[in-house]
């Protein structure tokens, strides 16, 4: 069995902020595990406060990681000083804001192209890789695209430079965090089209952080969803979708408007906003309409069902 | 069924340095009572500076350029300002996207819903209290949260106390602009149904703006689809799920990847929306169009009324125009 | 040559910003070409004192019997040059200070901060007195490195906030995944997004250099050799021209310094407002 391209193992991180008299900590990661091949694509569906872009952040090392391990292709990023500083070349990132992630003030052509100067990609001429590179996201005629600037270009069309950007770099894992959340859904579903076809063609590995299921059934080969810094469920998207095991992945379905399927059961869910993440029992067990005691008092593991599907829930402990 | 809102050929438009920008272009569409209508389209298409327009929230530099606002048969657009505020919370009121954000953060919740209440209604007076305190249960926020500060709440309860607001003189229209879009899908899910509970036990009509079409799909009893300034479509829910008629309305139909069904690969709508200020003659929608025909390219298309609703599309304007004549007419 | 007007014009905005930049134009005028206008050369006394203005002295004379607009011109080029080099040097140093301090935030950050702070509870003024009362004087060159050396305090301070805001932008986040090295971060990225804040900081800064200059000047620590406003204020209070009722020796500089201080506030406001109704940013 060949080593995974990306292997997350038991992922956690706490945030402590220092006053003069208190030291806060926050849990936001806890217990995270998944791995990623190439070309396959992996959702990370949960909603604000589920800990999904930290997770995003520590994959690609923005921000250090408390406890657990990141493992690209066998080399730890906590031990391996190498991968860190190379990091940029296997691992990259498409933010949410595609108007916040471009510099006013540079040309296309400069954005595309630094990046290539930095890790010395270029052996020959750097404006044909760029023209290049706006071609693969259609982004064409390239030549007028080449010495604009950002305020020239549509959102859609920010959001396609933003991923030429990142592939000069040719890394093997694309790390996708809400990247249509801020375009129009038309845009939206084109811009998801790109990356699934440029997952093919140069054979990466996609991950997708996102809080729309509709989205993450669209792109993902495989989903976690997540609640409270944990996993709660992961396994096959289809699989996921049409046999949810874990309440809070139930919740999710329910509530996403989908005009489409016949209306099956009401799920009531109890109304709270107190999230528990110390770990000492299930987080979502304040909202469960199916919690017991053992919900509240014991902490849950996680049981494996067939198909590699996983779920966090004292139900099927 | 007896008609609450009559919108006749409403233009706004505003200036810009580079032009005057037809945000709204020759809208009409009508809301009866007790009616869930939904407008819909994507940023840009006028449905927020519409419900706007008809609020009389606009600001310099947008002005209404033209056409009619009736409420109950009354003209709404020749009412001074005076005669307007009278009218606004008690027979109109609005939910904003970004109200559970603006509400006065050194203020205690009940403090302000009694200066809604007393506001529009003076002579309240005690009333106004044991009234705030309906409307909290109302909308199933617990009464002892009264004396909290906004930033106490979360955001779901924070919009439930400013639809709570809305609701506190029982007008006939309430106009929601995006009032779920910043919250999470569960607590939406939750604040919708409340919405629709309230719907049914006082029914007011509700104008329903957003771009999420298969929320609206969810809630709405007619929808209106806006392109580029334009009222393309206006039909009931289960058209627009089954027969969506305007190439637009399907692109946009299509862009929602789905949770049940068959996983097929959506198309999107490729291009981008007309420049405002010079939009291209014609069909606004044509450059993107895939069942484009001759006319379309030069000839803008008349808003019709026929049994299944309205519809503003060339496909449609001549019995027998088959779909084997469409060939691309535009670039 | 039209392009360049031009673009000069335009660059600075608003009916403020280009009053600002005729005041500016006429001054550098005065200071790079004055000497071939200026009719008597800068020492030269040969005249009767106190002679009010006329035909022949459009300011008069002085005490010394020196040709006041003669003086005028030459010390406009002193005052001038010391003023815009203590203004580039103060910029430099403040905004390599600000922008390293504000990015890189932790321990250097603090260092830098408490270096600020305490030389903010100096008053400048005096330190400056100090410094230059003990350095050996190499004539107007160390006005203006003493100037430039201890200006850039508040510089400091408004550029480091300024980057601490561009710091969250998405665009540095966006260059430190594609691994740029932190001093291009700063300089290639950052930096141009807070020029505005830069410019209208530098503007500011020179007039605070005219000022130190002419205070020091006139406090006899300048260089005497050099005529400048200053000290063309501080002959004329040691020889009781107040006394003597020679407005015309006392005002020309006086009027000189706030003038071309004014100039400069004006851009910097031209240059402001225009930022602020671009970017909405409150925290200038």
């Amino acid at each position: 069995m060949s080593k995974p391209l990306l292997h997350v193992n038991e992922l956690g991180k706490v945030f402590s902020s220092r006053s003069m008299f208190r030291k806060k900590q926050v849990r936001a990661v806890q217990d995270v595990s998944f791995t990623l091949e190439a070309g396959e694509v992996l959702a990370i569906v949960g909603e604000s406060g589920s800990g999904k872009s930290t997770v995003a952040r520590m994959l690609t090392n923005l921000i250090p990681s408390t406890s657990g391990d990141i493992v690209y292709n066998g080399e730890s990023l906590r031990t391996n000083r190498q991968l860190r500083k190379k990091l940029p070349t296997f691992v990259q990132m498409i933010f949410q804001d595609p108007f916040a992630a471009l510099n006013p003030h540079h040309t296309i052509g400069y954005i595309i192209g630094r990046p290539l100067q930095v890790h010395r990609l270029t052996q020959g001429d750097l404006r044909s890789r760029v023209l290049e590179l706006l071609r693969k996201v259609g982004l064409t005629p390239e030549e007028d695209f080449i010495d604009k600037y950002p305020y020239q270009l549509s959102g859609g069309q920010k959001q396609r430079v933003v991923i030429a950007k990142v592939l000069g770099l040719a890394p093997k894992v694309i790390i996708a965090d809400e990247p249509t959340s801020m375009l129009d859904v038309s845009i939206g579903i084109d811009i998801m089209n790109l990356l699934l076809d440029l997952k093919e063609k140069e054979n990466l590995a996609l991950m997708m952080i996102t809080h729309n299921l509709g989205s993450a059934r669209y792109m993902a080969d495989r989903i976690a969803v997540m609640y409270a810094g944990q996993v709660m469920e992961y396994g096959p998207a289809e699989e996921l979708i049409q046999n949810p095991q874990h309440p809070y992945t139930k919740l999710l379905l329910y509530s996403s408007p989908d005009p489409w399927r016949e209306q099956t059961e009401v799920f009531e869910a109890v109304d709270a906003q107190v999230k528990d993440a110390s770990g000492a029992c299930c987080s979502f067990h304040n909202r469960c309409p199916f919690a017991t005691d053992i919900c509240r008092t014991k902490p849950v593991a996680i049981a494996q069902l067939d198909n590699g599907h996983q779920v966090r829930c004292h139900l099927y402990a | 069924m007896a008609e609450l809102l009559q919108v006749r050929n409403l233009s706004i438009e505003y200036m810009s340095p580079r032009g005057v920008v037809k945000a709204v272009d020759d809208v009409s569409f009508s809301i009866g009572k007790g009616e869930i209508f939904g407008l819909a389209g994507e940023s840009g298409c006028g449905k927020s500076t519409t419900a706007f327009g008809i609020c009389r929230l606009l600001r310099h530099p947008a002005r209404i350029a033209g056409g009619s606002v009736q409420l109950d048969g009354r003209e709404l657009t020749t009412l001074s300002n005076e005669e307007f505020d009278r009218l606004r919370w008690s027979q109109i009121s609005i939910v904003l996207q970004s109200a559970m954000n603006n509400l006065n953060p050194v203020l205690k919740i009940r403090d302000q819903l009694v200066d809604a209440i007393l506001a529009h209604d003076p002579h309240a007076g005690k009333e106004a209290r044991q009234r705030a305190e309906q409307l909290m249960r109302l909308v199933d926020l617990p009464v002892d949260r009264l004396d909290s500060y906004p930033h106490e709440l979360s955001g779901g309860m924070r919009q439930r106390v400013v639809i709570a607001m809305a609701m506190a003189l029982r007008p006939s229209l309430v106009i929601m602009d995006e009032p779920t879009t910043a919250l999470d899908v569960v607590v939406q899910n939750g604040i919708i149904r409340k919405i629709m509970e309230l719907q049914k036990k006082f029914g007011f009509s509700i104008l329903f703006i957003t771009h999420d079409l298969p929320l609206m799909l969810e809630m709405c009893d007619r929808i209106g689809i806006m392109y580029a300034g334009k009222l393309v479509e206006v039909t009931a829910r289960q058209q627009i799920l089954q027969k969506p008629r305007h190439p637009y309305t399907q692109g946009l139909l299509h862009s929602f990847p789905s949770l049940s069904g068959p996983k097929q690969r959506l198309s999107g709508i490729p291009g981008h929306t007309p420049d405002m200020i010079r939009p291209p003659a014609g069909c606004r929608f044509c450059p993107r169009c895939t069942q484009a025909l001759p006319p379309c390219g030069t000839q803008q298309p008349v808003l019709m009324q026929d049994d299944k609703g309205l519809i503003a599309c060339h496909l449609y304007s001549e019995e027998g125009l088959s779909r084997e004549q469409a060939s691309a007419a535009c670039e | 040559m039209k392009k360049i007007v031009r673009a000069s014009w335009s660059a600075f905005p608003g009916i403020k910003g280009k009053m600002g930049l005729v005041i500016l134009i006429f001054f550098t005028a005065v200071a790079l070409f004055g000497s071939w206008v200026a009719p008597y050369p800068k020492n030269f006394i040969g005249f009767d004192s106190w002679l009010p203005p006329s035909f022949g002295h459009w300011l008069g004379t002085d005490s010394y019997g020196q040709d006041v607009l003669s003086q005028m011109i030459y010390g406009t080029r002193t005052s001038f040059w010391v003023g815009i080099l203590a203004g580039l040097i103060t910029t430099v140093i403040g905004v390599t200070v600000g922008i390293v301090a504000g990015f890189k935030g932790g321990w250097i950050e603090e260092s830098l901060m408490r270096i600020v702070d305490l030389f903010l509870i100096i008053p400048t003024l005096a330190l400056m007195i100090i410094l230059a009362s003990f350095l050996p004087s190499m004539g107007t060159m160390s006005t203006i490195v003493i100037i430039g050396s201890l200006s850039w305090l508040y510089m400091g301070r408004s550029i480091r906030s300024q980057t601490m805001s561009e710091r969250q932008s998405g665009y540095v986040e966006a260059a430190r995944m594609v691994g740029m090295k932190d001093w291009e971060i700063m300089f290639r990225e950052i930096l141009p997004n807070i020029t505005p804040v830069i410019l209208a900081n530098l503007v500011l800064v020179t007039t605070q250099a005219v000022l130190a200059e002419a205070g020091l000047s006139f406090l006899g620590l300048g260089d005497p050799t050099n005529v400048s406003w200053g000290t063309i204020l501080a002959l004329a209070n040691a020889n009781n021209a107040v006394l003597f009722h020679a407005w015309w020796w006392i005002l020309p500089p006086g009027l000189a310094i706030a003038f071309f201080c004014f100039g400069f506030i004006l851009i910097g406001n031209g240059i402001l407002e225009k930022y602020r109704a671009n970017r909405g940013n409150a925290a200038l």
